[in-house]
Formats: C-alpha cells, sequence, structure tokens
C-alpha cells in the first residue's frame, strides 16, 4: 500500500455528487495503490476488529455506495457498520474511514465526510476525497491511516504506541504551546521524557510537526489552519 | 513483509501497471440513471461515508 499523491483543493466537480460535502470546507485528494501478494491474502474482519481498540467511533460511522458495474455489496459483511464490497476494495474504503475517525478526534472535527472510489481499469488505484479542516492534521491522518493499515496487512497486529501517537497528536492540537515545555507535557501525558521524545520524532515522521512549526512560537499557532 | 514478498509485491504492481497503462483508462457510457455519476465514470466503485460527532 503506498500514497500515490496528497492534494487539497475544493475539487468543485465533487459537489454534484456528494451532498454532504459542505463548501465552506477544504477537501484533502489522496491517491492511493493497494497492493497485497497473492499468496499472503488478508483477513478483513481480523483487521477492522484490531483498529476498533485504536477507532473506536468507527462503529458510529455511516456510508453509503455506489458500484458502477461491479459486484454487489457483500452479504456476509452485515455485522459492518460500513459497506463492504470484499478485497482491496474494503481497505482503502477503511483507510477513508480512518482519516475520519483522526480528523475528528485529533482536528476535533465536529463532523466530516468523505468518499472513496475505485477505478474501473485501474483496480489497485483508489482516489479517497475527504472534508478537512486543518492541512496539517489531514496530512498526519493520511500517513497515520496508511501507516497503521501497511502494518496490520504485514504483521496483522498494531503497536500500542500508535495511540500515544494519537493521544499527543490530540493534546498539541489543543494546546500546541504543551511542546515548549518537554516536563510539563510528559507529566500532563503520564510518560517517560524518553517515551515524549520518541513520539514526537513520530509526530516529525508523519508530518504533523513540521520544521516550521517547531521553530516558530507554538503558543502563536493556536487555531492557525 | 519478508523479501520474497516484497518481490512479489513489486511485480504485482508493474503488471498491474502494464495492464492499466493510462491510455486505457475508457469512459463507460450508459453507466446508468444517476446523472450526479455520468461525471465519474473513470470509477467503478463510489463509496460516501460520513461521521458525526454526538455528545451523550
Amino acid at each position: 500500500m503506498q500514497i500515490v499523491s496528497l492534494s487539497f483543493g475544493r475539487f468543485a466537480e465533487l459537489s454534484d455528487l456528494d451532498i454532504f460535502f459542505r463548501h465552506s470546507f477544504l477537501r484533502l485528494k489522496l491517491v492511493l495503490d493497494i497492493f497485497v501478494p497473492e499468496d499472503k491474502g488478508f483477513d478483513f474482519e481480523r483487521i477492522y476488529k484490531k483498529l476498533i481498540c485504536f477507532f473506536p467511533n468507527l462503529q458510529k460511522h455511516k456510508c453509503w455506495g455506489h458500484l458502477l458495474g461491479g459486484s454487489l455489496f457483500n452479504e456476509e459483511r452485515k455485522d459492518l457498520p460500513f459497506q463492504s464490497v470484499g478485497g482491496i476494495t474494503d481497505l482503502a474504503h477503511l483507510v477513508e474511514h480512518m482519516i475520519i475517525d483522526l480528523q475528528s478526534t485529533v482536528g476535533q472535527m465536529k463532523s466530516c465526510s468523505g468518499l472513496t472510489c475505485g477505478y474501473q481499469d485501474l483496480v489497485n488505484r483508489f482516489d479517497l476525497f475527504i472534508e478537512c479542516e486543518d492541512r496539517r492534521v489531514a496530512t498526519f491522518s493520511s500517513n497515520l491511516a496508511v501507516k497503521m493499515m501497511k502494518e496490520l496487512l504485514l504483521k496483522e497486529t498494531l503497536s500500542f504506541e500508535y495511540s500515544k501517537s494519537i493521544q499527543l497528536a490530540k493534546y498539541l492540537y489543543a494546546e500546541p504551546e504543551l511542546l515548549s515545555s518537554l516536563n510539563r507535557l510528559s507529566q500532563k501525558l503520564g510518560w517517560q521524557k524518553e517515551d515524549l521524545v520518541l513520539q514526537i520524532k513520530e509526530l516529525i515522521s508523519l508530518k504533523f510537526l513540521t520544521k516550521e512549526f517547531l521553530l516558530s512560537n507554538p503558543g502563536k499557532r493556536r487555531g492557525k489552519k | 513483509m519478508n523479501w520474497d514478498g516484497e518481490k512479489q509485491a513489486l511485480k504485482l504492481k508493474e503488471e498491474t501497471e502494464k495492464k492499466a497503462k493510462p491510455e486505457s483508462i475508457h469512459l463507460v457510457e450508459n453507466i446508468g440513471e444517476d446523472k450526479g455519476l455520468k461525471k465519474f465514470q473513470k470509477y467503478k466503485t463510489i463509496f460516501k461515508c460520513s461521521y458525526t460527532e454526538v455528545k451523550e
């Protein structure tokens, strides 16, 4: 699984299709390629159950599907809170839900909508369009969702460290000035300072903490999009 | 993923890209009644999703 491109815009052509996209909101477009070796396969139900531990709100998401000449929805998957067609389409679709959920959790979006579009001919390619309020949170959410899904596909398990990354990003989004005092931040989180430093490095690699952010006065960035 | 797995994934990626060159993308006509979808004929599946926080 890899991110082919990540861009922001209005993508005005989408407004006819999705009545849920709010006009005033910026949209993220994530182009995703998904490759799973044939002999490896994946257990979607297992992947979904693992993710619920990190994203409990996934169960409250809603979705509707349009299939253009494709197969029927998988009737055996009625236990899932969203539409399922099987195969790698379900993985792309789940990544979209993860990004929506991360933006709601970290970026405090009260409501968020998205689209997962599977190509007719490029069977491994998907375009994900998702509303966003903050480019940094949207980029982080995309990077983290893809990283977690890749790990699940390869190792069939997820490190608890991901929940720490989500928690730290949530704290720093709400109170960016906390970054100016690592002692205070580690106390607030109840973490060892070494753990905090590791997670800060992780947030840098996931593009949540940028060089510009670190060099600026975090206190002045509160609420800046 | 072990080395064999990586090689296999790379091979699969190359084969897929070979099969689906950009020029092979074609628009499918008469795909349905839904006028809103006509702009999206390059897509086979479209899911619309949303989440709204509910205070309990």
